[in-house]
This record gives C-alpha cells, structure tokens and sequence, in this order.
C-alpha cells in the first residue's frame, strides 16, 4: 500500500471517527429534546388537569349555588303558597357542589386546610339538617324557610372563605407549576440551541470533508494522470493481471516488446499471451499457490530473471519485478517487464571473448613450456658432450673454443631458465621460504662473490652495510640473493671503469629493509624509468645485443619482490648512472640461524663423490642424450644398457636386475610413465629398480604428475656431471645410513609421503625448519582431517569445508603428502563440482592421514644424524 | 253541512297531516313516557314533541346502554357510568354535525362540538355506581368521556365538556 492511499484510509477512518460522534451527539440531543417535550406536554397536560380553571370556577359556581338557594328561600317565603319546588330544586344543586368541594382530588390541597375544614363541616352539617326538610313534607319545609333563609345567608362567609382560600393555595401552585414549565422550557431552548449548533459544526465538518475529498479527487486525478504517463511512456513493459490472470493494463513499451497491440493483449489471459510452454505449469502452481496461501515467490521479491513469448513465437529472456496492488477490483498484480535479450547477448559474447583471452593465455604458457623443452633437449646435447671432452688433451686454442662454447651454451640455459622463472611466477607458482640469515654477511658474501667479474669489466664493486642492531633477519634469503644478483649484473653490464655500490639499510621503526645497488654507468632516461620493469624490455636494442639479454631481468626481479611482499624502484639520470632499490619486509630476530641450507647452485655445481659402480638402465629415444648420459656414467664406472623406447626398457628390466633405471619421458611407442606403470606392474616391489624420470619439461605441475605415475625422482635436462651423480649416489645400495629412505624408495607406490621432496626442502630450507613445518603441520592436520570426516557426513556443511580442504591440499604438497594430498585434491574438486560423495570418503581419509603421519615422523628423527656429510 | 263539510275538510288535512307525519318519523322516536329528563331542541330531523326530541330513562335505555369504569376528577375512586352513547343518541336524531349547547339544572352550558360523539367516546350517563343519579348525585343525566381510557380525555376542556345535572340540549348547526 501506498504512502498516499494509507493517508487517505487514515482520513476516512477519521471522517468515520467524527461521523459517529455527531450522529451519536445529534441522537442524545434529540432524545434528550423529545424527552424534554414530553415533560413540557406533560406539565401542560398536568396544568391543565389541575384544572385550576375550572376548580375556580366551580369553588365561585358554589357561592353562586348557594346565593340561587338563598334567593329561591326567600322567594318562597315571598310567595303564597310558596314555591318549595325551586327551593327543592337549588338545595340538591348546591347539595351536589357541596358533595365535589368535598370529593375532588384536585381541591385536596385545600381541604387539608384547617379553617377550610372548619367551614366544610358548618357546610356539611347544615346540608345534613337541611336535607331531611327538603326531604321532608312541604308544611315542615315550609314552616322552615325563614330559618333556612337565615341560614343559607351565615353559610355564605364559609363558602366565601373557602372560595378565597381557593384562590390563594390553587393559584401559588399553579404559579409554581407555570415557573417549572418555564424552566423546562427554558432547557429545552437550550437544548435546541445546543442541537443547532450541533448541526451546524456537523454541517461544517461535512463541508470541511467534502473540500477535502473534493481536493483529493483533483490531487488523485493528478497523480493518476502523472501515472499513466510515467506507466506509457515507461521503456518496460508495464502490465497488471487481476487475480485470476487477466490483463487489465498494458502499456506501449509492453506492446514493442510482446508485440501484441493493446486491443488484443486486454482481457486476454497474461498465461496464454506471453508465458513460454515450458513455465506455464510453474505459473499456474504459482498462482495458485499465492490464491490459496498467499505465499509469494515471486512477487515483491525484486528483479528476477524469466524467460517470455513474443507473439510469433520466439522465447526470449526478460528480467521483471511483480508487485501485488489492492484496487477497486480487489488485488491485482502489477509486473515490470524488460527485455534482456540483447544484453544477455553481450555477456555471452563477453564470457566467449574472456575464454578466448584465456585460452591465448594458456597456449602461450604452453608454448613456452614447449619451447623449453625443445631448447633445453638440445642444450643438455651440448653442455654434456662437451664435458665429455678431455680438456687436457686439447690444444690450447680448442680448449678456448670449448670454453667459449660452454660459456654460450650456460648463458642460453640461462636465459631459457628466466623464460621459465616468469612462467612460474605467472602461474603463482613463487614459493616464499623463510630463514633465519644475516643480511650484512649475505651482502658481503654477494659481493665478495660477484667483485671478479666487475673488477674484468674495470668497475669497482663495494658495499655500504649500516651497522645493524640484530643479528639475524627472518626472511627468503635465497631469493633476496637472487634479486641481488640480478641488480647487480646489470649494474655492472651498463657500467665500465666505473664503480659500484651495494647497500642495505633497516628503516628505522620498521621491518623492512632497504637495498639498493648503484652504479655510475649509461643511466636510463626517465620516461624509461617504468616500462623497464616489464617483460623483454630492452632499452637499447643494439646495445644489449652486445652484452646479452632478453629484456626479463628486471621484470623477474620486480616479480620476485612483490612476491616477498615488498617495492622496487629506481633513481636514475641519463649518462650518470642509475640506483636500484627494493625493500621487502624481514623483521629482526633473536632465533640463531639453524644449519643454513646448503645453496641448491651450490649443491648442483659443486664437487659431488662417486658412487660405487652400479648397474644403471639408460631408457632414452634421443641419440645424442643417450650416448651422453651412458659415457658420463661409463666415466663414473659404472655398468650401463641402453633402451630406445619404453617397451625395449621395460623388456630389458625384466630380463635384468638394474640399480637404477633413468626413464626419458617422451618417447615413441611406449612413453616413459606407460613403461613406468609397466614395470610396476611386471616387477614384485622387492625387485623393483628406483626409476628416475628424464625430461625437460621443468613444469612443476609435471614433476607431481610423474611421481604419481609412480616414478621415484626427476632429473631435469640439462642437467650437470653433478647433478647426475648425485642422483646415482642417492639411489646407491650403499646409503646405509639412511635405512629409511629404502623403505620409502622401494614401497614408492605405497608410500604416504614423497621423501625424496621432503629432503630436498630439507636441504633447501634447512633440517630445522622441515621439521618445524612437518610438527605444526601434524598438529594442524590432525584437528582438520576430523573436522573434514566430520563435516562430510553433512550435505549442508560440504561447501564449507572446501576452504579447509584446499589449505590442506597446498600443505600436503608442500610437504610431500602425496597420498593424502592426492586424496584430498579429489575430494577438492568432488566439493566444487558438486559430485555425490562415498559414504566412506570420510573414513579413508582418516586411514590415510593414519598411515601418513609416521611417515613424516622419520624426518624427525633423523635431525639428529642426517646433516653430518 | 256546510260548517260540517268544513270541519270534514279540516279533520281530514289534520288527519293526513298526523297520519302522514308518523309514517316518516313516528318510528325513529316515540314520545317520552314518565318524566322527562332530556330536552333536545334545534337543529334535529327526529323530534317527538313539536321542534323537540324529549326523552324519559326508558328511551334512553331503549337506545342502547354502555357502561364503563373510570376515574374522575370531581368523585373520589372509580365510577361505574351506565349511559346512552352520545353518538347513538345524535343518530337517533339525525345529527351529524355541528355543535351541541349542553345546560344544566344548575345553569352551567357548555358547547360540545359534534365530532366529539364517536363510538367508545363520551356518554350521556344515567347510573353511576349501579344506582340512577338524583341531582345532589349530579344526575340525573352527565355527559361523561371515557377519562382513563385515553389521555386525549383527561384535557381541562373535555373537563369542561363533561356536565352534569344536563337537562337540556340545543343542536346547533
């Protein structure tokens, strides 16, 4: 209901409220006038009953009789004989007004008083006497005239005494019955006075309501005028159905969009006209229900989105909002309609332009994981074979060809690493690890390192190092040596015979620590000073051929500090040098550094034992990879065979008992994880090799697709003399002091926990951190695999969990929890797609999380013995 | 014979004259027998006594006699009055309208429009109490409305209009 109607129910109810009250007023009044008229009838009635007149006149009617009686005496005393008759005649007659003086209820007031009672009995005892001479014979009556003369005559003053008496007592009532009459009259004019003004405050009311009523028809025929040009004029379809589904409105915009004419839409069933075939059930269910129950569904619940009929036919979407009105007819309906088509149309087109847009993202993520892969196959061709070269027996010119080749052959790796490092970093793949470290010794460490190849190039390279209050920072050390590398390469690539200055500063008050490397080489103008931070931007083209680049540096750099969660930036001036800073958060800390993780570069390239000679299958479908890897190992001492395809490696471990087996992953006919899950199948797991996978697809997405597929390591190509050794020494028989690993290694398939990734974050982020992560996450993981068993057996609760499920996934991964990341990345998806659950999902989760946690619990122990070489 | 033919002539006109004269009202009012109580005069079409209507107690009880009870403002208690209805006893003779000047033995007149004699209205009364009224008793005859009957009777003139010791009464048109 309306502001508007509500008001005007309101004023009604009041006109009501006031009609009542007068109507009320004007029936007290008027019953009070009517019983006040009976009263004054009735005291005019009761005066005119007291009949005052006529008591009067027949008190004074008495003393006349009497004085008749007097006369016919005196006239029969006269007259001979003596007429009694007359006499007779007069005496009954004054006899007969005697008998009412004495009688009448009307003269009561006068008979009660005392000298009226007194010439009443005179009266009365001279009719008792007089009454047996009249009676009597003439003579007697005749004899007594005389005395009766005389007698008649002395009454006379009794009967004028009570005549005068009469007057007197009958006249004051009746002067106080005239004053009561005029009293009551007197209220009655008041009343009528009352009642007039009654009426005319009730006529003025009415003229008061009827202006407003009239006032309000003016305003109301206004607002329905104001209305029905908002409603035609209105871009949306506006119609209004009664109850029963009959269009009673349809506007202009309704007659574009329908196309039906206004003629032909009214009166017609709204059901008929424009509900699709495939909504008319629900329409008529909805109706229905609203007539019988009232529920609304749809109606006043805002926009909702529908679909409708024009008249030839087509369906076509509409949004509407459906509100319900009360009107003389009773409740319609009215519903706002608009046609959506077009713009459903457009987010259509938008939703296939965003795929399209995100499939040319995909293909060219894609295609730069295959371009690494065709660039690192060749690579590792020519980085190995030319470490087979004997560089003792070269000359001493070829051995510089050799060097300048490798050199060549590094920096492509090199740059093919970058394109790989942004590829990662677009997939948010960055890993963020933290450490207890020093920043001034990373400093000094970095430059100590770094000085030789600035000092060729004839720059000097110094650091500027505040003294710093703690000792240790709490950080990703290794990326922070990363970005440092980096700023510093290029620092010392755009300068020469110049100098350059590393510095790192804490900010007061703050965690963050500032680093900046300055140089005084060529410098870079200012309107370059953002687009350098995106990818392959080289700002001269004809320089940077010279020295080398592909334009990633900084835009790796830029990436890798947003990732720590810090700024980059730089002060530069064309020809005078530039100053690189970034600062990233590393608060202070009082923790000492566990044993620092050995660097991975470190690692990788520097000197690695041998192992003892082992039996080693070489399973790879490219010549130049195979003949490389076999005479590297055959270098080692150790027994190698060769397979060119996955079904001549399957044959052959079947046939042989191998060490190891390294597995290439693409290859012809039987592809490195079909020869994988082969093997599996066709060995018992006592006599199962460790099988290492070869490939160049340095994705890690595939890396955990390998290890599932059920081989037990991945060797990147290309890869180092080094790093291929130190492969065979951890998969040597003779790691005896790593009895658990065995276990791991030979039950791969059932294993709960990828121990090779745990090592290797243990050997990156050091033993103490691993194991840290491996307790809180034991701690963590156990409240929420219950909470996940538990919550699975609610349908409600499913969607919830999905939060605490993908948490647990990324964990699990990150410590190597295949099994149960596997596990729970299913149940991830099964919870977002929706999909109908196993009754005992829940269950085996739990079993797993069981057969899992000692698991992680080895890496516990093994703090004790495992850093000691 | 001559004087004898005269008087033939004159006994004959008196004889249809009193012949004749009966057969069109000697039915409607015999002559008073006893004494008479009521003398109407004037404007009548029924008469039994020259110009008047006289009536005895036995003509009027001829003309049929209604009683009732009621109160008075003169008497003490109710009375039972037994009379003639003044209605029937205008129709009786001939009147319809007009009215009727009523006096008194004791000389009282009151003029009682014609309208007033309806049926169950006002009665010219003989009896009161059971007993016939001598005129110490207002009798003997008092035009008496049915007082307590209806309040349009208990007015100061229907009060006036109620006389007793009535003798007479001239119709006057």
């Amino acid at each position: 209901m309306t502001r508007k109607s509500r008001t005007a129910l309101f004023k009604n109810a009041r006109l009501r409220v006031i009609l009542v009250v007068v109507t009320s007023l004007l029936s007290l009044l008027a019953v009070a006038l009517i019983q006040l008229n009976r009263g004054v009838h009735e005291q005019i009635d009761a005066l005119a009953t007291a009949n005052t007149d006529s008591v009067q006149w027949s008190l004074a009617q008495s003393d006349i009789e009497l004085l008749s009686l007097s006369n016919a005496i005196i006239s029969a005393i006269a007259d001979s004989p003596p007429s009694l008759s007359s006499v007779r005649t007069h005496f009954d007659v004054f006899f007969s007004r005697a008998e009412t003086l004495r009688n009448s209820p009307m003269l009561q007031a006068l008979r009660e008083d005392s000298e009226v009672v007194v010439a009443m009995d005179r009266i009365d005892a001279f009719l008792s006497e007089t009454v047996l001479l009249v009676d009597g014979g003439d003579q007697g009556l005749r004899d007594a005239l005389p005395v009766l003369r005389d007698r008649t005559t002395a009454l006379r003053n009794d009967v004028r005494l009570i005549n005068l008496k009469g007057i007197s007592i009958l006249s004051g009532a009746s002067v106080s019955q005239r004053s009561k009459i005029a009293e009551t009259l007197d209220l009655v004019s008041y009343l009528a006075l009352a009642l007039f003004c009654v009426l005319v405050l009730s006529s003025l009311t009415s003229l008061y309501f009827l202006s407003q009523a009239s006032r309000r028809a003016v305003e109301q025929g206004q607002i329905r005028s104001r209305l029905s040009a908002m409603v035609s004029s209105a871009l949306d379809a506006v119609m209004a159905v009664d109850t029963d589904g009959n269009i009673i409105a349809y506007n202009e915009a309704a007659e574009a969009i329908f196309g039906y004419r206004r003629d032909e839409a009214m009166g017609q069933k709204m059901e008929d006209l424009i509900v699709p075939d495939h909504f008319k059930e629900a329409h008529r269910a909805g109706m229905e229900r609203y007539r019988k129950t009232g529920q609304k569904h749809v109606i006043g619940k805002g926009r909702v989105q529908l679909e409708a009929r024009r008249k030839n036919g087509e369906v076509f979407p509409v949004e509407l909002s459906i509100a319900s009105a009360q009107s003389e007819e009773g409740e319609i309906f009215v519903s706002f309609l608009r046609d959506i088509s077009q713009r459903i149309a457009a987010e259509q087109e938008l939703i296939e332009a965003r795929d399209e847009a995100v499939a040319g993202e995909k293909a060219k993520a894609d295609l730069i994981a295959v371009m690494s892969h065709e660039m690192r196959t060749p690579l590792n061709g020519i980085l190995g074979t030319l470490a087979l070269f004997d560089t003792e027996k070269q000359s001493p010119k070829d051995r510089e060809y050799l060097e300048i080749i490798q050199a060549s052959g590094k920096l492509l790796l090199h740059h093919v690493d970058n394109v790989l490092e942004i590829s990662r970093a677009e997939a948010g793949k960055i890993e963020i690890a933290e450490v207890v470290f020093s920043v001034p010794a990373l400093v000094q460490e970095l430059v100590a390192s770094q000085r030789g190849v600035a000092e060729h190039r004839g720059n000097t390279l110094s650091t500027l190092v505040d003294a710093w209050e703690e000792s240790y920072a709490v950080g990703d050390a290794t990326r922070i040596r990363q970005i440092l590398l980096n700023l510093i390469g290029n620092a010392i690539k755009f300068t020469r015979n110049g100098s350059i200055t590393v510095e790192a500063k804490r900010l007061s008050q703050h965690d963050l620590v500032e680093f900046r490397v300055t140089d005084t080489g060529i410098g870079i103008p200012a309107k370059d000073h953002e687009r350098i931070f995106e990818d392959f931007v080289t700002l001269d083209p004809s320089f940077s051929r010279a020295v080398g680049g592909t334009g990633l540096g900084l835009a790796i750099v830029r990436r890798l500090v947003r990732a720590l969660g810090g700024t980059i930036g730089l002060e530069s001036t064309s020809g005078y040098g530039s100053s690189f800073w970034f600062r990233v958060p590393l608060p202070a800390t009082q923790q000492n550094p566990k044993e620092q993780a050995p660097d991975t570069n470190t690692r990788a390239t520097g000197r690695a034992g041998v192992a003892r000679p082992m039996k080693v299958l070489v399973v790879e479908d490219d010549r130049i990879n195979r003949v490389v890897i076999t005479d590297l190992l055959k270098k080692d001492g150790h027994e190698v065979d060769e397979a060119f395809n996955g079904q001549e490696g399957l044959d052959a471990v079947i046939a042989n008992t191998y060490d190891l087996v390294l597995m290439d992953i693409s290859m012809p006919v039987m592809d490195g994880i079909q020869a994988t899950r082969a093997i599996r199948n066709a060995k018992p797991d006592g006599a199962l090799p460790p099988i290492v996978a070869l490939t160049a697809n340095a994705i890690p997405s595939e890396k955990d697709r390998f290890l599932a597929a059920g081989l037990d390591d991945v060797l990147i190509k290309p890869f180092t003399p080094e790093a291929l050794r130190h492969i065979l020494i951890r998969y040597s028989k003779d790691a005896h002091s790593r009895p658990e690993l065995d276990l791991s290694y030979n039950s791969t398939f059932d294993a709960m926990v990828d121990h090779n990734h745990l090592e290797g974050l243990s050997s990156a982020l050091g033993q103490g951190k691993i194991e840290d992560l491996v307790t809180s996450f034991i701690a963590e993981a156990d409240v929420a695999i219950d909470k996940i068993a538990v919550g699975l057996a609610s349908d409600n609760e499913r969607k919830a969990l999905r939060e605490t499920v993908h948490q647990m996934v990324g964990t699990a991964a990150f410590l190597g929890a295949e099994k149960l990341r596997t596990t729970l990345a299913q149940l991830e998806e099964d919870i977002v797609e929706d999909r109908s659950l196993g009754t005992d999902v829940g269950q085996e989760l739990k079993i797993i999380w069981l057969k899992t946690v000692p698991e992680l619990r080895l890496h516990l122990k093994r703090s004790v013995s495992d850093h000691t070489p | 014979m001559l004087w004898k033919r005269k008087q033939f002539a004159y006994l004959a006109v008196a004889f249809l004259t009193l012949v004749l004269q009966p057969a069109s009202t000697a039915h409607a009012l015999d002559p008073a027998s006893g004494e008479v109580l009521l003398t109407v005069s004037g404007a009548i079409s029924e008469t039994n006594n020259g110009e008047l209507a006289e009536f005895g107690l036995d003509q009027l009880k001829k003309i049929g006699a209604v009683t009732f009870e009621t109160t008075t403002v003169w008497t003490e208690g109710v009375q039972t009055f037994t009379g003639v209805e003044l209605a029937d006893l205008l129709a009786l003779l001939g009147v319809e309208a007009g009215n009727l000047r009523a006096s008194a033995v004791n000389d009282y007149a009151v003029d009682i429009p014609v309208s007033d004699a309806v049926e169950g209205g006002p009665i010219v009364a003989y009896m009161r109490n059971g007993n016939k009224m001598s005129l110490r008793d207002k009798g003997p005859l008092w035009i008496v409305y049915p007082f307590d009957s209806s309040e349009k009777y208990q007015s100061e003139l229907i009060y006036s209009r109620s006389i007793w010791q009535l003798d007479r009464i001239e119709v006057i048109p």
